[in-house]
Order: C-alpha cells, then structure tokens, then sequence
C-alpha cells in the first residue's frame, strides 16, 4: 500500500487539473470574500470575517468529490489497476490508496479554501471567534471533507467508468447537500414563537409554542440523519453554527469507517473486466 | 445537418441514458407535486403555478443526459467520421445543438404532461389566465434552449467526456444556487419593523428602519439584470411566482442562446480534434 500510495501522490504532483482546482478554489474564495466584505454598508467591525469565509463550506465540497472522481477515475479508463494487480499489489491495498489519496485531494482543496477566505482579513480583521473555536470549525471543514471523500472514493474506485462514476458522485453530493440543507432548517424551527395580536385595537404580543417545532425522537432521528451526513457539518459551518461538534466527528468516523470497509469489501469481489 | 439529425435522433432513441434522465426527470417532478397536494390539497387550484416550480429538477436531468450524448461524440472518435465523410463543422454543432434543444423540450412537455393530467384528475384548474400561463410557457421553453446551448459549448469544446460531465454539472448547481441567492438577496425588503418596549412594559411598533440587508442602485440594477438574463434566474422566477419582465425574458433567452452558439461554434472551427 505505501508504494502505490507513494505512486498516487507522485501522479497527484504532476496532475494539472489539481494543480488547477487548487489554484481556482483559492481565487474564486477570495473574490467572493472580497466582494462580500466590500459590499458591507455601515461598520465593518459589527462583521466577522469568518461569516463570509466559511458560507460557501458545501460547494467547496462538491469540488473536492469531482477532483477526486477526475483523479481516481483514470485507474480504471488507463486500466491502471489491472497493472497494479499484475505487479503484486493487493486488492485491499490498492482500495485503501485510493481513498487515502481521495482524502489528501480533499483536504488540498479544503485548505485552498481556508487560505483563500484571509482575503477579506484587511477590511474585517482576523476571525472575531475565540482561537479555541476557530481551530474546532477548522478541524471540522476537514473532518466533513476526510467524510465525504470516502464516500466519493467508493464511487471512484467501484464505477468502471469515469463519465457515470462523476454523475454518481455529483448527484449524491447535490442530493446530501439538499437533505443537510432541509434537516437543518427544520432543526433550527424554535420552540416558541411570538405571534402579534390586536386586543382592543392595540397591538399586544404572545409567545405561542411553534407548531413546527419537532421534538422527542422525531427530533433525535433529524439530528442523527444531520450528523451521519458527510455534508451535515459543512452547512452548520455555513451558517457559523457549530452545535453538537463531538456528534459531528463521531458520525464522520462511523461514515468513513463503514464506507471504506464496504469499499474494500465491494472491490475484493469486483470482476475487472 | 438534416442527415447528421437524423442520425442524432436515431441515436437518441436507443440511448439508455436518455430514456432514463427522462423517466427520473417526470417521477421527480410528479412526485414534488403530489408530496406538495398531500400538505396543501388546495394548490390543484393554481395548477398553472405548480406546473412552472419543477424547472430546475428538470434541467438537472437535462445536464446529465447533454453532457453523457455530447460527450460520447468524443469517447467513441464519431466527430471525426462525421468529418471525414464530409460534414463541417458548423453543421455538426448545430445539429448536436438542436438535438440537445428537442431533449429539453421533451423533458419539459413530459414534465408537464404528468402533473397536468394528475391535477385535472384530482379536480385542479389552470388557477391564472391563459395568456399568462402560455407566456410563463414560452418562458420555460426558452430558457430550457438557451441553457442546453451553454450545455452544448461545454460538451463540443471539451474532448474528455468526464471532465464534460463534471464541468457541466457544476457548472448547473453553481448556476441554480447562484439564482436563489440572488433571488433571497433580491427579496430583502428596504425596511424592518421595529419594536421597543413600552413604559408599562409592552411591546409597540416603533418606526420602521432601513434593512442594512437591502440592496439598492447599480448593485440592485446588475443583480436583477443577471437574473433575469440567466436561464437558472428564470426558472427560479418561474418557481417562486415572481417574475420580473416577462415580456422580455424569451428575448434574454435567444440573446444567450445566441452569444453562446456563436462563440461555441467558432472555437469549435478551430479546435484541434486529436
């Protein structure tokens, strides 16, 4: 394994489309930090930068899964594995290669865009969170990539051809994003809400209970479905709204244990044609 | 061309992914709509709203299928038979072009077809003026022409089919997501209502005060001009009930339609088919 690992991040050095992806995701980032900061009216100080630079955590994402779908996709369309098997290799430690190589292209990207959001640090100044926050939300943008770049690489590593293995993959990471996105809105329903009503033709206010509000163990399945998902974590990080940061990195490790398991297990017992 | 689009249409019919992008394409908008009757039965009333919320499930399916055909011109070396036995250049773009177009209106009447006749089952009407619905019509089939010709640039330019897949995909999510945040950006209202508390310690409205959200001159011009000039911005107007110019959208359409054939097909003349 260390060999072929050795191999991928050899080919990962010279690959141009990653060398490239890096280089936009860091661009792009600050552009839209910029343009966000500079369009702030009124003073800049009630802002922190970190509400801009962690809003596009999902989308950041997405472009780590087709990185690394591009990337590990070319194994099977050079019938590349088949020579790495003749070699000597084993199936298991050619699967886990390949994720590990999934999980450093992420993690590439993801920092990309971590050093890209510090363009906005000369209008908004350095994140207004505490250091010991800020390194938790940092650990956790790379706690949900090393997630879904397990998922990401079973699809790479499983689909034979590279064309539907990128459909695959960027429907799913649409489809968890949207599931992230609809869980934590109706997560964030608050318990009670206040209604205006007019008594006597004066406008009195009442705190109601909210009839959207979910509770008991509906509630406890939302925030599991919320904490199982790769892109869960990024959303919260969108919104700066860390609340549960234990559950998150538990539900990341249980995903990519169980994804690459299922993986290797999968790619044991897959004819290469 | 006409040979090149039979041949086009011919291929499309035997096309798994076709069949199947079109399939997923009509379950998934009849399913949003039926999921949408069980919580609310009376939006069989305004079916002509409904009909016009699933642009963007349908350009999604759209996406994959265009880049998918697009891209198998290049995986299986077509191009260049179409070439050598004759055909140039600009003919074989804009009969991928067209092929593309039809697909989308396909998806589109499909769409509609079954929410439509599942509406008027469950006792549903139009629900807005027949004017206005065929307007809203001719919206949706423009913008569906206009973004399967930037679907089109990305998979006649790029020789790798994957990387087409992904570039086209992206590219759609980047373009819906950009459109409602523009849309939620847009839909800031210019005040906010203000509360104090009172001395006998009620709460009262206080004088309403500027949004610091609100987005006002030339950002507010440029911000509704791109939407209304993308595809995806008029889909999402078309989905949310609050279209700005109807009257000038089909015209926007064919301008992108236009600007993006013209510069697709002269690269394409150009392109170096390895």
């Amino acid at each position: 394994m260390p060999r072929i690992f050795q191999a991928n991040m050899f080919r990962l050095r010279k690959s141009r489309m990653f060398r490239l992806s890096v280089i936009m995701t860091a661009l792009v980032t600050a552009a839209a930090v910029l343009i966000d900061c500079l369009s702030i009216r009124g003073d800049v100080s009630e802002y922190a930068l970190e509400c801009c630079a962690l809003s596009g955590a999902p989308l950041v994402q997405i472009v780590g899964a087709a990185v690394i779908i591009l990337f590990l996709g070319t194994d099977h369309s050079h019938k590349t594995i088949r020579n790495k098997l003749i070699v000597g290799n084993q199936r298991g430690g050619i699967y886990s290669a390949d994720v590990l190589t999934g999980i450093v292209i992420g993690c590439s990207i993801n920092a990309a865009w971590l050093i890209g959001g510090l363009a906005g640090v000369p209008i908004l100044g350095f994140w207004k969170m505490k250091s010991a926050e800020a390194l938790l939300y940092i650990v956790m943008s790379f706690v949900g990539t090393v997630s879904l770049s397990s998922v990401t690489a079973l699809i790479g590593v499983l689909m034979q051809r590279k064309s539907g293995a990128a459909v695959a993959a960027l429907v799913l990471a649409f489809a968890l994003i949207m599931n992230a996105g609809a869980v934590y809105t109706r997560l964030g329903d608050k318990k009670e809400v206040m209604n205006g009503v007019y008594v006597n033709g004066e406008l009195t206010f009442e705190i109601t209970e909210n009839p959207n509000y979910i509770s008991g163990l509906k509630r406890s399945a939302y925030e599991l479905a919320l904490h199982v998902n790769p892109l869960g974590s990024s959303v919260a990080l969108s919104n700066c709204d860390l609340k549960n940061p234990a559950a998150d990195i538990a539900g990341a490790a249980f995903v990519t244990v169980f994804v690459s398991s299922l993986g290797a297990a999968a790619f044991r017992r897959k004819d290469l044609k | 061309m006409v040979r090149l689009l039979r041949a086009n249409f011919a291929r499309l019919w035997k096309t798994k992914s076709f069949w199947v992008c079109l399939i997923l394409a009509f379950a998934l908008v009849l399913a949003n709509f039926l999921s949408t009757y069980s919580v609310q039965p009376q939006c069989v009333e305004t079916l002509g709203t409904v009909l016009m919320s699933g642009g963007s499930n349908v350009v999604l399916f759209l996406s994959i299928f265009a880049a998918l055909f697009l891209g198998t011109d290049y995986s299986n070396g077509t191009i260049r038979n179409k070439l050598v036995i004759g055909h140039t250049r600009t003919e074989i773009y804009f009969s991928n072009l067209v092929t593309v177009s039809a697909v989308g209106i396909i998806m589109f009447a499909a769409a509609w077809s079954g929410v439509l006749i599942t509406g008027l089952c469950l006792g549903g009407k139009l629900g807005m003026p027949a004017g206005e619905f065929f307007m809203y019509m001719l919206i949706s089939v423009c913008a569906a022409v206009a973004i399967s010709a930037l679907f089109n640039v990305i998979g006649m330019l790029i020789s790798s089919k994957s990387t087409i897949v992904t570039i086209t995909l992206v590219s759609t999510f980047v373009l819906m997501i950009g459109a409602a945040v523009i849309m939620s950006m847009l839909a800031a209202p210019e005040y906010v209502q203000g509360y104090e508390m009172s001395v006998n310690g009620g709460v009262v409205l206080s004088d309403p005060e500027p949004n610091p959200m609100y987005i006002s001159g030339v950002k507010r011009d440029i911000l509704t001009a791109v939407n209304d000039i993308l595809p995806s911005g008029q889909f999402m107007q078309l989905e949310t009930g609050s279209v700005h110019s109807p009257e000038f959208m089909p015209l926007y359409s064919l301008g992108v339609l236009a600007a993006a054939t013209a510069v697709g097909a002269l690269v394409f003349r150009r392109k170096d088919l390895k």
